[in-house]
């Protein structure tokens, strides 16, 4: 095998850069402006300058999953947006699994077939931008990791033994090569789970998929999604998860929204709050906690912060 | 013993190198017969019965071991393991090395032949099956090894146990695209002795397809699936999750197009045969050809010639079954002593 399957993170991302562009996700700033803001906090406070540009549009994934248009389309806006990063001579991190999905493949298309890139080049070129494949993708996820023992240095609210089940989410594992961790079954969110103070839940689903893909948008199928996530909720609960994290805010719509449904269809009462893993890690490490935007969350996160941040400030 | 007598090396006490050193025997040259384990017999003495005629190995390696010994000609080295080799004016010079006492002594030989047989793949690369992970998911010979407890008495009676094949095989994401071959039949008889000794079990086998290519072969599978009942389920599991002490198993009937979901006590994978990982290094010593994966290749147009003086059989070229194995090593010989009559 040409391409290795698994890839420690000090071999991903050698060298800690000191500034880095981050690619907003739309789910992620609209459902929860809180992981944005979480994930600029953190990168701050870990030494490393976050950059965005307003002229970021959507990677545009989900609309190509739903073949809402053709994925040529896709291609071209993919051509521009890394254009735009490229002209700041940046890597890219993202901070939603979709993102991260789209842009690898969708950038492994381009820089694989002269035709598509010229094509998609030809067509940002009206605007002034041209890809060229500079750029590499990451996951802030990968970040995270990278940078435990910075993280592990800087924790100022420890967990306190808090159950944190993880979910990693399809559209990273499912990359399968060049990942920080075996896709069958990672343990890397743990590791930092626990190095934060809290206490990892290896549930029996935790790998289950977060059914986004028929939960939410034109694809919902609520008779598919909940029996589905009927099935994640109570086996997170009878493992006494009492916290959720994702690195996705696909995921985390789906899981945090959709609570309040699975309770009406089934007569239960999950209050299993869902946040970022950015989120958590930013609590951590004393973001105040107004700037991480919990408001936006159905599932309440009242216990937990009583728990973790008593005094709500840093 | 007379010293012009030619002499051969056979590297590997399984059925291959055993029967090549037999056959070189009785036709009334030397053979050296250099094995890593205490005892001969390779990979075939941890098994229990056969395919396609139920026969217990131990028997057959019986004979083998008794006519071995009962041969003048042959010199057997049990945990020994070869040091060095080149090759050294008209054959070899090799250092042999006992594993116990750590004493090495040096031979000469006028031709080798490769029989190192197979490893199973680490099947903990599949994250999703929990090899090494849940103690009770296990590859094959692991699984040889409960069949002997059980068969001897041991005493916890399996509800349920679940096979997968192809587990790595035919999978090029992990880097096998080949078929082993071998897989399919001997689960068929791991899960037909588990009907045998437990009828009450449930017992499943998750195939992607069953590859019975061989006499009896094909009415061995239908025999287990038929008469004995082992339900084969088409699909490749998903997903194995600890349930209460016990595993789940979650997978899709492509034949019925549903997902299912079973509970058993063991998952046994038919792991990837893959070459033992010192073989690459050993053929290198001898001038011999080795594939991508690190098995022995042959010589164009021949089928068990890898190099100058220098013959394989048995696992080590390719995944093979206890009949393959000897009638390699029975090749092999043949070859050699072809080989040293006309020279």
């Amino acid at each position: 095998m040409q391409v290795k399957r698994v890839v420690q993170p000090e071999n991903k991302i050698p060298e800690v850069p000191q500034s880095v562009f981050l690619f907003r996700s739309c789910t992620g700033s609209l459902e929860y402006p809180g992981t944005e803001n979480a994930v600029r906090e953190t990168l701050r406070i870990l030494g490393i300058e976050a950059v965005m540009d307003p002229d970021q549009t959507c990677c545009s994934g989900y609309l190509l999953t739903c073949s809402a248009h053709k994925p040529e389309v896709s291609l071209a806006v993919t051509a521009r947006n890394l254009a735009l990063v490229e002209q700041k001579n940046l890597d890219t991190y993202t901070f939603c699994n979709g993102c991260y999905g789209y842009l690898s493949e969708l950038s492994h298309i381009l820089l694989h077939n002269p035709a598509y890139l010229s094509m998609a080049n030809d067509l940002v070129a009206r605007w002034g931008y041209r890809y060229e494949g500079r750029t590499k993708i990451f996951h802030v996820q990968e970040m995270w990791y990278r940078l435990r023992e910075r993280i592990a240095g800087k924790i100022v609210r420890p967990l306190k033994g808090l159950r944190v089940g993880v979910h990693y989410g399809c559209h990273y594992l499912a990359k399968q090569y060049g990942i920080l961790d075996d896709g069958g079954y990672p343990t890397f969110h743990e590791e930092l789970i626990e190095l934060m103070g809290g206490t990892p839940v290896f549930y029996k689903e935790r790998q289950l998929c977060c059914g986004y893909a028929v939960g939410r948008g034109f694809t919902h199928r609520e008779e598919i999604v909940q029996p589905h996530l009927y099935k994640k909720f109570r086996s997170a609960r009878e493992a006494g998860v009492e916290l959720m994290t994702t690195v996705c805010p696909g995921c985390n719509v789906a899981l945090d929204r959709e609570q309040p449904n699975l309770n009406r269809r089934y007569g239960e009462d999950f209050r299993i709050a869902v946040i970022d893993l950015a989120q958590l890690i930013a609590l951590a490490i004393g973001v105040l906690v107004q700037k991480l935007g919990f408001e936006a969350n159905t599932m309440p996160l009242d216990d937990i912060l009583k728990k973790i941040a008593p005094e709500k400030g840093s | 013993m007379d010293d012009r007598v030619k002499k051969v090396l056979v590297i590997g006490g399984g059925p291959a190198g055993m029967e090549a050193a037999l056959k070189i025997g009785q036709a009334g040259f030397r053979a050296v017969l250099v094995e890593r384990e205490p005892d001969l017999g390779g990979t075939l003495r941890k098994l229990v019965s056969s395919f396609p005629r139920w026969e217990n190995p131990a028997d057959l390696v019986g004979v083998k071991v008794q006519m071995l010994e009962g041969n003048r000609n042959i010199e057997r080295l049990t945990s020994t393991a070869v040091l060095t080799a080149e090759r050294f004016e008209r054959g070899f010079r090799v250092t042999l090395k006992h594993l116990n006492n750590g004493g090495s002594r040096e031979i000469r030989a006028d031709a080798v032949i490769l029989a190192t047989g197979f490893d199973l793949m680490d099947a903990s690369v599949y994250g999703e099956y929990g090899y090494g992970i849940y103690p009770n998911v296990i590859n094959s010979l692991e699984f040889e090894d409960r069949l002997r407890g059980w068969k001897e008495g041991a005493e916890s009676i399996p509800k349920g146990i679940a096979f997968f094949k192809c587990v790595g095989s035919r999978d090029r994401s992990k880097g096998f695209p080949y078929c082993s071959k071998i897989c399919c039949m001997y689960t068929a008889k791991q899960a037909g002795l588990v009907k045998d000794l437990f009828p009450g079990a449930k017992v499943y086998v998750f195939y992607m397809d069953y590859r019975a290519a061989g006499k009896g072969y094909e009415e061995f599978v239908r025999d287990v699936i038929e008469k004995k009942h082992v339900r084969y389920v088409r699909g490749r599991p998903a997903k194995v999750l600890p349930e209460k002490g016990r595993l789940l198993v979650r997978a899709e009937d492509t034949l019925m197009g549903i997902p299912v979901e079973v509970v058993v006590d063991t998952v046994v994978l038919a792991s990837a045969v893959v070459p033992r990982a010192d073989t690459r290094a050993l053929a290198k010593m001898l001038g011999a050809l080795t594939d991508e994966y690190g098995f022995i290749e042959p010589l164009p147009y021949t089928a068990v010639r890898s190099g100058e003086r220098v013959f394989f059989a048995g696992g080590c070229g390719f995944a093979c079954e206890t009949q393959g194995a000897l009638q390699q090593g029975a090749a092999a010989a043949a070859e050699v002593i072809a080989f040293f009559n006309k020279s």
